[in-house]
């Protein structure tokens, strides 16, 4: 007798837990509907539902553990080998380009900071940040008879703006993330624009900048593959092991001495 | 008379009763289609778990209870979760039905056994929220 289960599946780290209705089969085996199982876990199944047994065995180094008397599955995935943990890190890459430092202040208040260093030179740093939405601080040097000042805004978690400057606006920088899509755009006082932008679909992500700079990244649990041309070199890089993934962001570096 | 002897029948029967070992929220609450509550036991029991329309209907509407019966050793709690498939109402009913286990038969029958079991019902009420 198949009986049907409401089973909370949660991924440790990765994602919202969503209860699903998942059925134990005649030997007492739970299996979850293969639509849940894709958008969850982003794993694709050829049949109506996937075994646990059967995940299990697909993902050797994925725990999942069947908690019956909470009626929940916890997936425990360290590696990242479910297409869903890498996507989140993914995403935490995205989010952490599209805000600046001073938006990390996420509680109210007041900052600041003096620095100083055995050639006589200091500095001060005074501002104030509202919950993260909104940062303002100014900077003076008092050996070079100088300020500076510096502002961040984001009415939206998925929109920062930022200016700097000193006497005026000397740079000015808008950052947007939205889901797989990420955009950067920044200007300088000589009048420089610059245009950054990333595209995420599945494994595979592209990212183009007007500094004549684009990457092509393939993330996949165990081996990643970046190729990059830059202003003056081409450049591939493959890296494996347990956490291999490559940021999208940034072409390989490799010294020249 | 009659009075009499019932009262003196169910008094009997309490006492020969094991206190009630099971513990039901009073109110589950649906947030929309979805709600969970709690079900302890002290002594090891089966329980089986259902909703009915209403206090005087006991026919079951389309909700999804998970799971309709288990098991329970002795101090433990099952999480059930429920799913409506037709909007909710404040006239259903939460049923928990504890059975407790059976107690072994005597190996040596010299006379004639009598065994009372007492099955526990309880009924909740079930309270419709967005």
């Amino acid at each position: 007798m198949i009986l049907q289960v409401l089973v909370l599946v949660r991924l440790v780290g990765a994602g919202e837990p969503a209860v699903i209705e998942a059925r134990y089969a005649a030997d007492s085996v739970l299996e979850l509907p293969a639509a849940a199982v894709r958008d969850l876990l982003g794993v694709t199944a050829t049949t109506p539902y996937v075994s646990v047994p059967e995940l299990e065995r697909r993902y050797p180094d994925v725990t999942f553990e069947w908690r019956p008397r909470e009626l929940e599955l916890r997936i425990t995935d360290p590696r990242g080998a479910l297409p869903a943990s890498q996507a989140a890190v993914l995403a935490a890459q995205r989010r952490a380009q599209s805000v600046s430092a001073l938006a990390w202040r996420t509680i109210s208040g007041a900052f600041g900071g003096v620095t100083a260093d055995d050639s006589g030179r200091s500095a001060i740093d005074l501002g104030y940040t509202w919950r993260g939405r909104l940062a303002v601080q100014g900077s003076y040097y008092p050996t070079a008879r100088r300020g500076a000042w510096a502002a961040s805004a984001a009415p939206i978690p998925t929109v920062n703006v930022s200016a700097s400057g000193g006497r005026g606006v000397e740079s000015a920088a808008v950052r947007v993330s939205a889901g797989p899509a990420f955009a950067f755009a920044s200007w300088d006082a000589p009048g420089r624009l610059g245009l950054d932008a990333l595209a995420t679909l599945g494994a595979v992500s592209v990212f183009a900048s007007t500094r004549r700079t684009y990457v092509v990244t393939i993330n996949r649990a165990g081996l990643s593959v970046q190729g990059a041309q830059g202003p003056t070199n081409k450049t591939l890089r493959l890296s494996f092991g347990p956490q291999s993934l490559l940021s999208p962001f940034s072409v390989p570096f490799i010294p020249s001495r | 008379m009659t009075r009499s002897l019932g009262f003196a029948v169910v008094g009997l029967l309490a006492l020969a009763a094991r206190p009630c070992a099971a513990q039901v929220e009073p109110v589950v609450t649906l947030h929309g289609a979805d709600g969970t509550t709690l079900v302890r036991v002290r002594q090891r029991a089966y329980v089986t778990v259902t909703v009915w329309t209403s206090l005087e209907d006991s026919t079951p509407p389309s909700v999804l209870v998970s799971p309709p019966a288990v098991e329970l050793m002795p101090g433990e709690t099952q999480l059930v979760r429920l799913r409506a498939r037709t909007p909710c109402s404040d006239a259903w009913r939460f049923l928990v039905t504890f059975r407790p286990e059976d107690t072994p038969a005597p190996t040596v029958v010299a006379t004639v056994v009598t065994r009372v079991t007492l099955v526990t019902r309880f009924l909740s009420k079930v309270r419709c929220a967005p």
